[in-house]
This record gives structure tokens, sequence and C-alpha cells, in this order.
């Protein structure tokens, strides 16, 4: 937990550095963000169980960094135009994970522990490349590469 | 390259396709696991053990599923590793973490979908139960 704890420190602190960042704790939160143009950025940090996020982030340098503690929970992530990235933890069982990214760098670095947890990536255009770690069993991948 | 498609909507597909997976629980099809039915000429290394795997790629639509599953002959507690490399680089996928099953009980251990081909992925299985290490071979369906 402490190692979770300092990355979440970690991600915050990069994500101000790189604009933007939310947090939430408690559980049952939903956060929906959109970044249109520029720069991008945003670094997330949701704690407790059924957690909703969503990030969509059109044109430029994106990125986004998640983490989410706790079970059920579950994130998308939209990225089109230039530099993508997506880096993704989540804790417990039976957390959901959804990346879509469109156009240029690409990349995508997930995570998920527990079991019963499921990740999709869908990557065109570019430079692609995806890495889960996944731990604990009955947990499902879907990568999908164009 | 066309870049008008919504992410939202995509990362949507993505997150319903992954659901619809884990509501499936398994690939439709998939070979019943079998302690004698490794790849022609290769020995079948979990017959004598407490289990049998099962370790399938099977190929459909520009993609190959892979699914570790496990069979239990008597009731036993190990760990597993899944291991997936893509030809070339780039994608990577390891599931792994500990399992218990009881007598006749099956699991899924893990499943992955990928693009591409079987021919260019690099799969392993292992198993380690007991202080012992074994190595499921992969059958292409």
């Amino acid at each position: 937990m402490k190692i979770t704890t300092l990355f979440a420190s970690a991600t915050l602190a990069l994500s101000l550095a790189l604009g933007g960042a939310a947090a939430a704790e408690g559980g049952h939160n939903r956060v929906t963000l959109e970044q249109w143009g520029a720069h991008n950025g945003v670094g997330l940090s949701q704690n407790g169980s059924r957690n909703r996020l969503s990030v969509t982030q059109d044109g430029w340098r994106n990125s986004t960094i998640v983490t989410q503690d706790g079970r059920r929970n579950q994130t998308v992530v939209g990225q089109t135009g230039y530099g993508n990235g997506v880096v993704a933890s989540q804790g417990g069982r039976c957390n959901i994970l959804g990346v879509a990214q469109f156009g240029s760098g690409n990349s995508a670095d997930v995570g998920q522990s527990g079991g019963c947890n499921a990740t999709a990536v869908i990557q065109t255009g570019r430079s692609g490349q995806v890495t889960t770690r996944q731990a604990g069993h009955g947990n499902v991948a879907v990568i999908i590469q164009d | 390259m066309n870049t008008n498609r919504s992410p939202f909507v995509l990362g949507l597909a993505a997150l319903a396709l992954t659901t619809l997976g884990m509501a499936m629980g398994s690939i439709p099809g998939a070979a019943t696991p079998q302690a004698g039915t490794p790849q022609a000429g290769t020995p079948d290394r979990t017959a004598r053990e407490p289990f049998a795997c099962a370790f399938t790629a099977r190929e459909a639509g520009g993609g190959v599923s892979i699914e570790a599953r496990l069979d239990a002959r008597e009731a036993i507690a190990g760990s597993y590793a899944l291991r997936i490399r893509a030809s070339g680089g780039g994608t990577a996928i390891d599931q792994s973490g500990d399992f218990s099953a009881g007598p006749g009980e099956s699991l899924v251990l893990g499943e992955a979908t990928l693009s591409g081909r079987a021919a260019d992925l690099d799969a392993t299985l292992t198993l380690t139960t007991g202080g012992r290490t074994v190595a499921c071979p992969l059958e292409t369906i």
C-alpha cells in the first residue's frame, strides 16, 4: 500500500507539473474531464470503490495518469492527436479500464491487481506500444492495434 | 488517418467489449482442458500432475485470443504466470497470481486478445504448485 500511496503522490505531483489534477476519495465518485487542444496533461487519483472516471483528450501532447484504489472502479480514456500517453493503475478486484488512442505517439502502461479485472486498449496510427500487468486470476486483457 | 472518431465513444466501445468478454466468462468453443493433448511430439508434462492445463490460442477476425485454464484433478493451490509478447516488441501482457481449486474444479486463470496471428506471439504459461513449476504447452486452435 505504501507503494500505491507513493505512486499516487508521484502522479499527482507530475500532474500538477503537466497541468490539471483531480483527487476523489470515499468511493462512488464520478469524474469527467475533457481537454481540447494544446499541451493537455491530467493526473487523477480516486480512492475507494465503484468510482468512475472518463478522460477525453483531443489534440497535441496528451498524457493522462490515473490511479484508482479499491474495487469495481471504471475508467475510460480517449485520446487523439499527437503525444498520447496514459499510465493507469487500479487496485483491488474487478476494475475495468478502457483506453482508445488515435494518432501519433500512443503508448499506455496499464496495471490492475487483485483478479477479475479487465483492460481493453485500442491503438491506431503510429508508435503503438502497450504494457499490461494484471495480478490475481480471472483477468481479461484485450489489445487491438492497427 | 481518420481522427474524426470520438475517442470517448471508442473508449466506451473498448469498455463494452471488455465487459462483454467478462460477462461471457470464457471464449466460446475454447478447448476443454485435457491432460494429454499437447502439440504433436510434445511430451505431456501435466499427465501426472494433480491438474491439467489448457493453454489455447484461437485465431479469429484478424486477432488471436489466448486463454489459460486449469482443470484440477484434486485439491491444489499454487500460482501461475502468463506471459505474452508480440513479435517486434511493443505489446506485452503479463498476468500472474495465486489460485486454489477443489477436485474437479476448472479455473480461468487469464485471458487476452490481441491483434495479429498466433505465430507472431511468444506466449508462455507456467504453473507452480507444491514447489514445482510446470510449463503448459500452447495449443493453437
